[in-house]
């Protein structure tokens, strides 16, 4: 069956909300989304033939949902896959809310959860080695653990993460952002930053033992000065001014 | 001898109860004034409900059809307004609950088939004239909106109790395979006892599988998704690839088709958003239930115009009663955007507020969660002291939907407090009645889960079982090798045994979790308000965790703060 296109999809999601007749045309989005990471297309500049689609992914897990003699696993796997890469939004919290926790407890989707559960929680380091697992595990199948071991995925995550650091710090150890980002050393991480676009709008220079972010709204500590403390005198003032009125009254 | 002339089916209707059917016809498919409908709806059926049928149903139609000329439309409303009363007064049985489903079906392909014929000859350039001998409809808001309301109702009382039903046969069948199993013996020389399920949960298990159609779930969509086109236009998606695609002559067209079929297909089409986008947060698909609601929140939609009394004036539409404005904005004569319209109906606005805050919740927008309930919670805060609440047909309902308002205002202002967005007078009730739960999550006890447990919605599977593996009869084994088939069989069985709370225990599952990572946060937001500046190694000191543990949170919180928000005039469904 030929690969639906981009356009062939909106008009599915238009048209039907709960036909069981369509999971075919959705599955095979999928794995062409799948396939836009590591495939020939991978390789090229220009924008995927297959973008990501979250309403495809999401209407595709609903009709496993409502059928579950449908469903299917590795399929779910996949979608699931492809939310965790568009970290940090919350496609991967909306989907989890539609597969079933029977699901979501097996390989390889338990995996997936917890790849999750740890991008969520920031444990960068534990989350690269946890989403190394997926390439070596039995039940994920030889497309998801392709697509994992993708260029593409990990540039993908490896991006959302240094931003979330260029959103918190302004200048960062080196060692911190080299764990977090599961970057071998210095050099690497400066041939990672020249050579990709995002990155380079993040950094703004790696400097021996530290990293300098650019200057942004949320990592630079703001000038204006909030007066918070009321200093003695002026209880003092208002004080006395009380305690005479009140004298004034008694008498 | 005269031959016997059996008496008219109407013989034995009581005067008051054939001029009610005989009036409730003539507003709604001739005259369409509402302040006539309004009485009859609210007053005149309650009344007679009361003294006539308090515990027994109404008049079959085939009995009241002389009143209202046999019109087949009016009778399948009359029979839906019937049921959805015998269904408030009695327990549905499995037949009820499918004969219900026969009556929504009957009642929505005639409607839609009408406005879809309407739509039709729109589009095909017919003229009003050909359609002379159509009086149009017109319904109540209120009684559009029940009709919708009742039927997602009804739907997710059919989901519980068929994952109830099934659940327990289950149980039932896989504890007796599993202790056939541990005997060592086949099913049927080894010792211990048999157990089937009870007969009367057989017997609704073999309805259901008899009527595995009834309440489908993409028959339920899709009826709702189908009035939402009718009634506010098909999705800009959708038309983009036709020719005549521009929100003008889509908007022209839309008021064409509701001026010729009548203004209740634009009351459906908002309201079965509304009823779209809480079914969606049922089934546990927060984004859609938020895109559900976007034709409420079309700031281009054509306003809703309430019909003209005959005489009253001009008429615009060239009908009998009034319809749909052209264009945008906020228009004289009671004109109303539909977002007012759907406002000007309490339970709808509060079932729109309620399912769509929930679905904030889920997706982790608090900011909007909070800003939604905080407007509900003033509103009916201020309608419960002015009485205006009170006086409401629903009135009995809004005390219980408060309070899980306010429930679930306590668990955002917890985690994402705000000092703008709810007014002061809400957050004292808030306080004053959730203090004690939310100090118990300050001391670090778990309490989150209780209070999303009484505020959620009773979330719902809408998949069908497979009945064949309790209706279809059991293998007899024989000897070891059967008897370890069965004992494997009974294995996987039991591990896939449903619990009929499935769809409950994910969606409490996905809160709780994600509250967990919300209470590491709130300690240390508490000591960052504190300071302007501190050093890393005292606050990870204050927090009891090492600086690394601490930079994780850092981030953490970095990353929980920054949230989708909805700006001002744009549509609650982005």
């Amino acid at each position: 069956m030929a690969t639906p296109s981009h356009a062939d999809i909106i008009n599915i999601l238009a048209k039907s909300s709960a036909d069981p007749t369509t999971v075919t045309q959705l599955e095979s989005y999928v794995r062409a989304q799948v396939d836009s990471l590591y495939g020939p297309a991978a390789l090229t500049t220009s924008e995927p033939s297959s973008p990501y689609n979250f309403d495809a992914n999401r209407a595709l897990t609903k009709l496993y949902q409502f059928f579950p003699h449908l469903a299917d696993e590795s399929c779910t796997a996949l979608i699931l896959l492809l939310s965790l890469l568009e970290y940090p939004s919350t496609d991967f919290t909306a989907l989890a809310c539609l597969v079933p926790e029977r699901v979501q407890e097996r390989e390889p989707c338990a995996t997936l959860s917890r790849c999750s559960d740890l991008l969520e929680q920031s444990h960068f380091s534990t989350f690269w080695v946890t989403f190394r697992e997926l390439i070596i595990n039995d039940s994920a199948s030889e497309e998801l653990k392709m697509a994992a071991a993708s260029p593409a995925a990990v540039r993908k995550v490896r991006g959302s993460i240094l931003n979330l650091l260029g959103l918190t710090y302004k200048v960062a150890p080196i060692g911190t952002v080299l764990s977090a980002l599961d970057v071998k050393d210095e050099a690497a991480l400066k041939e990672y930053v020249n050579g990709d676009d995002i990155a380079k709008k993040i950094v703004e220079n790696v400097d021996g033992d530290k990293v300098v972010f650019v200057s942004r709204e949320e990592n630079t500590k703001k000038s204006r000065v909030f007066k918070e403390a009321v200093g003695l005198d002026a209880i003092a003032a208002a004080l006395a001014k009380g305690c005479h009125t009140a004298t004034a009254a008694g008498q | 001898m005269a031959d016997h002339v059996p008496p008219p089916d109407d013989a034995l209707l009581p005067g008051p109860l054939k001029d009610f059917i005989f009036d409730l016809h003539d507003t709604s498919r001739r005259s369409h004034l509402p302040t006539e409908q309004t009485t009859l709806y609210h007053t005149t059926f309650p009344t007679l409900t009361s003294k006539y049928f308090a515990t027994t149903p109404w008049p079959s139609p085939r009995s009241v059809s002389t009143e209202c000329g046999g019109d087949k439309l009016f009778l399948a409303l009359y029979t839906e307004l019937t049921a959805r009363h015998l269904h408030t007064v009695s327990r549905p049985s499995v037949r009820d609950r499918i004969a219900g489903w026969v009556v929504y079906r009957n009642l929505f392909d005639m409607l839609l088939e009408h406005v879809e014929s309407v739509a039709a000859g729109v589009a095909a350039g017919s003229t009003a004239q050909d359609n002379d001998d159509d009086a149009g409809l017109y319904l109540l808001p209120e009684w559009s909106f029940d009709v919708l309301h009742e039927f997602v109702y009804q739907f997710q009382g059919f989901c519980q109790f068929r994952t109830a039903t099934f659940a327990a046969a289950a149980r039932t069948s896989y504890s007796s395979s599993e202790s056939d199993g541990a005997d060592g013996g086949g099913g049927g020389g080894g010792g211990g006892s048999k157990k089937t399920p009870s007969p009367h949960v057989m017997e609704s298990l073999r309805v259901l599988s008899d009527h595995r159609d009834a309440w489908a779930v993409e028959s339920v969509l899709d009826y709702l998704h189908r009035f939402v086109r009718a009634g506010c236009g098909a999705p800009p998606s959708a038309s983009a690839t036709t020719n005549s695609a521009s929100p003008a002559s889509a908007a022209t067209r839309l008021s064409e088709v509701i001026a010729r079929a009548g203004l209740a297909y634009r009351h459906l089409g908002l309201f079965a958003s509304v009823a779209l986008s809480r079914l969606e947060c049922l089934l546990g698909d927060y984004t859609a239930s938020l895109k559900a609601l976007g034709p409420v929140f079309d700031v281009t939609a054509p306003l809703i115009v309430p019909p003209i009394p005959p005489g009253g004036g001009d008429d615009p539409t060239g009908g009998s009663g009034g319809g749909v404005g052209v264009g945008g904005g906020v228009g004289g004569s009671g004109a109303l955007t539909p977002l007012d319209f759907v406002n000007s109906v309490t339970p709808a606005r509060i079932s729109l507020s309620y399912h769509a805050s929930i679905s904030y919740l889920m997706l982790r927008r608090y900011r909007d969660a909070t800003s939604t309930l905080g407007t509900i919670a003033t509103f009916m805060q201020r309608g419960f002291k002015t009485g205006q609440l009170r006086r409401d047909p629903h009135s009995d309902q809004y005390g219980r939907q408060y309070d899980r308002i306010l429930a679930l205002l306590a668990i955002l202002g917890h985690v994402c407090p705000t000092s703008d967005i709810v007014e002061e007078g809400v957050m004292r009730v808030v306080r004053d009645r959730h203090n004690g739960q939310l100090n118990k999550i300050d001391s670090g006890e778990e309490g989150y889960e209780d209070l999303f447990l009484f505020a959620c919605p009773k979330f719902i599977s809408a998949n069908v079982p497979d009945y064949s593996r309790i209706l279809a009869p059991a293998v007899e084994g024989g000897g070891g090798a059967g008897g370890a088939a069965a004992t494997t069989t009974s294995t996987n069985a039991t591990n896939a045994i449903p619990t009929g709370q499935d769809a409950y225990r994910l969606q409490v599952r996905q809160f709780t979790s994600e509250m967990e990572i919300q209470s590491t946060l709130r300690k240390l937001r508490s000591y960052m308000k504190l300071y302007t500046s501190i050093d890393v190694a005292k606050l990870a000191a204050f927090n009891d965790v090492r600086e690394e543990e601490l930079v994780q949170i850092l981030l953490t919180c970095k990353h929980k703060t920054r949230q989708v928000q909805r700006c001002d005039g744009v549509s609650l469904s982005t």
